[in-house]
């Protein structure tokens, strides 16, 4: 009998146990009953054509687990609610992960003795909890055997890995203290503490065996492969299941990681993290409007990215296309809608809207000196829409300072139009404010306006363009443009992965890799399609040193 | 038996409790320091207030807003000045001004870039903490190459050392800890600062008995040995993860365990060393301290934290800190580069906008600008006055034994700026009679502010460049 299952089923993760068969990766159950090699029907075979060794992206042997992956992953395996507010947030870039930010300090490992200190107190104090996570009822004080079978397991699940002999030794050890004290779970606590610290908890740890004849390419383990995936896919290490499939070598080979992904993808852990993923990329993860304005924001959002990639699992391009949205009597408010009563429902937007990019969240973007800005709107679509980019600003220029125009007091269209006017910021500000302008007809919070805030005497006449693509008016036009452009998924394939790879920049290799992917998929992609085809390519289970 | 059990130290660590609180004592060492003489160490503080801070172009010309007229000891309290007169501390501050900051020139200590506005912000900063030329072109990467003066400090000392952040977040642009928000880096290596009173107080205080507690006489609890004990070897444990971990891994990956692992060692040192008997009797027990005020606006243009209550706790915890010789170099910011914090809620002063915004001229009154100033000079002045009453192991006030600075992100000028961001006609505050210091106001056209942080370095005894700075500002000193 595996009497890890008593415990673990109590944890947080449970949740998803009476949602999908498939959170058997999450629970902890221990079902390896796939085979390696066979092609689950949910996962399918593995295509050809997608990117080997040579494209793996080049990454450090050690990655810092973020203030997220640090709370799912200690809250799943503690079964208490954890808080890594204590510790120094992680930036944005936009995501959360970029390991090139991170630097370890004293305000990082200080406060966080202290948390694992309060964090082992608290499942010691709870019986049910403790229980779980020891898996064991002791003897006595000194009962060896229970404490090095929970050492043996809770150590595999927090360092991702079996702990050699002499580690487990080192821990066991402890049970002596356990004698002096007359207490088991002084030695339980004093584990649970260091465990928490463990470095091989706090970072990723990919160290892999080099690949002959490729300098600088390595090889995951399937331990790695497990913590890469599950990491990747939920936002927390791997489960005991997992865990197991490794040891059993099924994640050795690109079938059997394609399959424990499609099993990974169909938990709600994996949908919390996509739309996490898409709130950090799409700027919504914070929201200035107060609440509940904003909670109201995000839900809308979140409701059709998990709409379009789980619920009906379409082309992930109708994030973009939707012509229904999930709104609030606070968003009706705002866009002018019928109110859809006590509960948020999902109605027809109407003319002038459609996707995301015509939501009060997305449009929240780029805002400066107290209302939209056309610039940082638009550079904003250059940059996480379209991934094209804008040019560095160049030397000299006042940013902090509303755009002058000649005549006083002149309307804000005026004002940066005049930027426009002159040649040395002409040729980018034409390509960035074109598309800002074509948004000016709404505001902050995506409510539409025909004047500018304050000035009755400013008409908006909310037209813009992209040079060379056209000219547009509001949201959903924009959005035809460039669902036109053909830009909206080779761009999704980059932000991806930057987020798989835990780094904003994008070296050649992984340009490379981007590509193949345009050219894998002829018509549209689904989201989960690309994310099984990522993970069970060659790539991905190798990494290049720096 | 493998080597790699668990040591005979991390056992007896582990031992700690009732039944051995005798010879824990030993283990700890504890006989030996509660009768250790009282060693009097120097100390030692460098604070930062972002934004555009100084006096601006319409009320230049010597108004007094900001800038005192009269130098010497006998300064003028101007409208930034007021906290010194609040903390009945004038006598014991100086202010250095007319400093500056070259801009795009090879002189030592400059900005690189030419440009005055759009690699202002930030850019500016570690030119002053780390004594560098800008280091990039790049904007919004402040990154100076080597070290801040409080780790240069802190390096030379063997001193511990505390980074603490009074705005908890960026508000607007950048993120939660956008470099922004930093202002000590180790050999280019960034130091991220305690960023919450809370968290600070439950990381060094929330079982701190302090000199006057019980423990004073007699030593530590067994409870609290045997907590001590169990800590160690928790510690013990990681070390040696760490060590296991390194073997396996490069160069630069074996670098960052590295440090992780001197980090770790740190908190072992102070185990072996701590607390009670290294204070004098102003290390005190503290009072329990509460939530931290909200974060409020995150990501918002303009935002609140409670910054002002926050403040004030942090440099009480500060304090007690520096009288428990809990450290003895710390950092503080109170905003960061640019301050999107509310003018209103900070400062008082009747308007919408932020800090910043106010700094470009968007003020209604000549007052505006210096009671900005002021808010930022009024957790200094607080500092300075709480040192001022606590005494030292020696019984002395330990301002004696302080040296105490305070850099702003910019000055005002036309030539080199547009009045907003601008390198010249920067201030720089000193304080604290450590070295001989001489707290007046210090007229210094001219002058790099990273010589007035040099200065006070000397004043503790360290006499390590700070970046291109070896020299010291005339009129710092008696």
């Amino acid at each position: 009998m595996n009497r890890w299952l008593i415990g673990l089923l109590a944890g947080p993760l449970a949740i998803g146990a009476c949602k999908n068969d498939a959170s058997n990766l999450l629970r902890g159950a221990g079902d390896d009953s796939l085979g390696v090699e066979a092609v689950d029907p949910g996962a399918g075979p593995v295509p050809a054509g997608l990117p080997g060794q040579a494209l793996a992206s080049k990454a450090p042997a050690l990655r810092r687990l973020t203030h997220r992956e640090f709370e799912l992953t200690a809250s799943a395996f503690l079964g208490v609610p954890v808080s890594a507010e204590v510790l120094p947030r992680d930036a944005r870039t936009p995501f959360d992960n970029d390991y090139s930010t991170q630097a370890i300090s004293d305000a990082f490992v200080r406060p966080l003795e202290s948390m694992a200190e309060k964090l082992a107190a608290s499942v010691i104090a709870d019986p049910a909890k403790r229980d779980a996570v020891v898996g064991c009822v002791p003897t006595g004080p000194g009962d060896v055997e229970c404490f090095t079978s929970f050492v043996k397991h809770f150590g595999r699940l927090a360092l991702r890995r079996p702990l050699e002999t002499d580690e487990v030794l080192s821990f066991t050890a402890l049970i002596e203290v356990a004698k002096a004290r007359n207490d088991f779970y002084v030695a339980v606590d004093l584990a649970l503490r260091s465990f928490l610290q463990h470095p091989e908890f706090l970072y990723r740890v990919e160290v892999g065996s080099l690949v002959g004849g490729s300098p600088g390419l390595v090889k995951l383990n399937g331990f790695e492969v497990a913590t890469r995936l599950a990491f990747f896919l939920t936002g927390a290490g791997p489960s005991d299941a997992l865990l197991d499939r490794a040891a059993a070598g099924k994640l050795d080979q690109p079938q059997g990681i394609r399959n424990a992904a499609a099993e990974l993808l169909a938990t709600p852990a994996a949908r919390a993290q996509v739309l996490r993923m898409f709130q950090m990329w799409m700027g919504y993860e914070r929201l200035a409007q107060p609440d509940p304005l904003a909670n109201a924001m995000r839900t809308e959002s979140d409701a059709l990215v998990e709409k379009v990639i789980f619920d009906d699992n379409r082309p992930w391009l109708d994030v973009f296309r939707s012509t229904e949205t999930y709104i609030s009597d606070a968003l009706a408010t705002v866009y002018e809608l019928p109110l859809p009563g006590a509960q948020p429902k999902w109605v027809s937007f109407g003319p002038g809207r459609k996707g995301l990019l015509s939501q009060g969240s997305l449009l929240s973007n780029g805002q400066k000196f107290g209302d939209t800005s056309p610039t940082q709107r638009g550079k904003w679509i250059l940059e996480q829409i379209t991934c094209d980019g804008v040019l560095p600003t160049p030397p000299g220029l006042k940013l902090d300072e509303p755009p002058k125009a000649e005549t006083a007091n002149a309307c804000k269209h005026d004002r940066y139009m005049a930027l426009q006017a002159n040649p040395s910021c002409a040729s980018c500000h034409k390509s960035i404010d074109g598309i800002g302008f074509g948004l000016e007809g709404y505001d902050e919070t995506g409510k539409r306006r025909k004047i500018e805030p304050g000035r009755p005497d400013c008409a908006i006449d909310g037209k813009g363009n992209i040079p060379g693509a056209g000219a547009f008016s509001g949201p959903a036009e924009l959005t035809d443009l460039l669902l036109k452009s053909g830009k909206l998924s080779q761009c999704m394939f980059k932000q991806v992965k930057r987020f798989a790879n835990g780094r904003r920049e994008l070296d050649s290799a992984d340009e490379e890799y981007v590509g193949s992917f345009s050219k894998q998929y002829s018509g549209e992609v689904k989201m989960k399609d690309f994310l099984l085809d990522m993970v069970s390519s060659e790539a991905f289970g190798s990494r290049r040193s720096p | 038996m493998s080597k790699n059990v668990i040591n005979r130290r991390s056992l007896l660590r582990g031992l700690g409790g009732v039944a051995i609180a005798l010879p824990a004592l030993e283990i700890m060492g504890w006989s030996r320091f509660a009768h250790a003489a009282p060693v009097v160490k120097k100390k030692f503080v460098s604070m930062l207030a972002g934004g555009s801070l100084g006096d601006m172009p319409a009320i230049k010309g010597g108004n007094g807003k900001v800038h005192p007229a009269t130098v010497g000891q006998n300064y003028e309290t101007t409208v930034a000045l007021k906290p010194l007169e609040k903390y009945k501390v004038k006598p014991l501050v100086g202010i250095a001004t007319g400093l500056r900051i070259p801009t795009g020139s090879s002189e030592p200590g400059a900005r690189l870039s030419p440009d005055k506005d759009t690699l202002f912000h930030g850019h500016t900063v570690f030119p002053q903490l780390s004594g560098e030329k800008d280091p990039s072109l790049k904007q919004g990467d402040f990154t100076p190459r080597g070290s801040t003066c409080d780790q240069i400090v802190a390096a030379k000392l063997g001193a511990k050392y505390m980074n603490a952040r009074v705005q908890p977040t960026s508000y607007r642009g950048g993120g939660a800890d956008s470099g922004r928000g930093l202002m000590s880096y180790n050999k280019g290596v960034k130091r991220d600062p305690y960023a919450s009173p809370r968290t600070i107080f439950d990381t060094f205080l929330s079982n701190f008995e302090g000199a006057a507690g019980a423990a004073a006489a007699t030593g530590p609890s067994p409870e609290v040995l045997a907590a001590r004990a169990g800590r160690k070897s928790v510690l013990d444990l990681v070390g040696g993860g760490i060590q296991r971990l390194n073997k396996r891994l490069g160069a630069a990956d074996a670098l960052t365990m590295q440090s992780h692992l001197e980090f770790i060692r740190q908190i072992e040192k102070d185990l072996d060393s701590i607390d009670i008997a290294a204070g004098g009797t102003s290390c005190r027990k503290p009072t329990p301290l509460g939530a931290d005020p909200a974060v409020g606006n995150d990501g918002a243009a303009i935002g609140w934290s409670g910054e002002n209550l926050r403040a004030t706790t942090m440099v009480d915890l500060l304090a007690l800190g520096l009288a428990c010789d809990l450290w003895q170099v710390s950092t503080l910011q109170v905003s960061f580069h640019q301050v999107f914090v509310s003018a209103n809620l900070a400062c008082g002063v009747d308007t919408t906008l932020d800090i910043h915004e106010l700094g470009h001229g968007q003020y209604k009154t000549a007052d505006d600008v210096p009671r900005c100033v002021a808010w930022a000079i009024d957790p200094f002045a607080r500092l300075v006055s709480l040192l001022q009453a606590q005494k030292d192991v020696d019984g002395s006030p330990m301002i004696n034994n302080t040296a105490l600075t305070m850099c702003f992100e910019g000055g005002w000028g036309e030539t080199e700026g547009d009045g907003s961001h601008s390198t010249e006609n920067m201030i720089a505050l000193y304080a604290g009679l450590a070295g001989g210091m001489k707290p007046q106001h210090v007229r210094a056209d001219g002058a790099h502010p990273a010589q007035v942080l040099y200065s006070a370095m000397t004043a503790v005894g360290v006499a390590d460049p700070l970046g291109d700075f070896n020299t010291r500002l005339p009129g710092m000193f008696a």
